[in-house]
């Protein structure tokens, strides 16, 4: 199945996309999408200890299963303000 | 009122947006874009949004301070894209029935914003770019 993934700031610099479709296999969970993006783009492993995760707008730890359309996000610390 | 805009920001009109409720005080941060900057003079801030998440966080941040801090109402308003500096690219506004509790309360939004929503700020100085850290 299809999971949409976005990427923000200095991670989309880095691997050079800001929006990409992963295929996972059924019952993965956001940390498999988050490793198979890391795999695709191993440049951002070294971003990793500081990486916050998203699915579907909500903050995640990745235990969550995904399923067909959701959306993860990869977002370096928050800068605003 | 929750917004991000490429436009310039009319402070006036989100203080205004505030008053003529039943409030006392309105406290207001501008956080502008700094001339000097970690990688040199900065030419450009380039301000960039997870805008549909921020608009989901940002309400939280802002009915917590509402709750702590009794507050009449509260405006956070953020730019995007490319600011020069001196432009303003935050205004967070927060009114209460006395200063001391719009005052608070407006350094609470803006700390928390700072530390959860989905924002990032690149200085473009002619040395080179930075993206900014959480120092």
């Amino acid at each position: 199945m299809n999971v949409k993934v976005k990427l923000f700031a200095r991670y989309r610099e880095l691997a050079k996309v800001g929006e990409e479709s992963i295929v996972v296999t059924e019952g993965a969970r956001v940390s498999d999408v988050v490793a198979a993006v890391l795999s695709k783009h191993p440049v951002l492993n070294r971003q990793s200890d500081e990486m916050l995760v998203s699915l579907n707008r909500k903050r995640s730890r990745g235990e969550e299963r995904v399923k067909e359309g959701d959306e993860v996000a990869l977002l370096p610390p928050a800068t605003g303000g | 009122m929750i917004t991000f805009q490429t436009e310039p920001l009319d402070v006036a009109s989100i203080i205004a947006h505030l008053k003529g409720r039943e409030a006392g005080a309105t406290a207001v941060f501008v956080g502008s874009v700094r001339p000097a900057g970690k990688a040199g003079k900065v030419e450009f801030l380039e301000v960039e949004c997870y805008e549909p998440m921020a608009l989901d966080e940002l309400p939280h941040i802002v009915d917590e301070a509402k709750g702590e801090h009794g507050l009449v109402d509260a405006a956070v308003v953020h730019r995007t894209g490319r600011l020069r500096p001196g432009e303003d690219a935050v205004v967070a506004a927060a009114s209460a029935a006395h200063r001391k509790e719009a005052f608070v309360a407006v350094e609470r939004i803006v700390d928390r914003m700072r530390e959860l929503a989905p924002i990032w700020k690149k200085e473009i100085c002619r040395e080179g770019e930075k993206w900014g850290d959480r120092s």
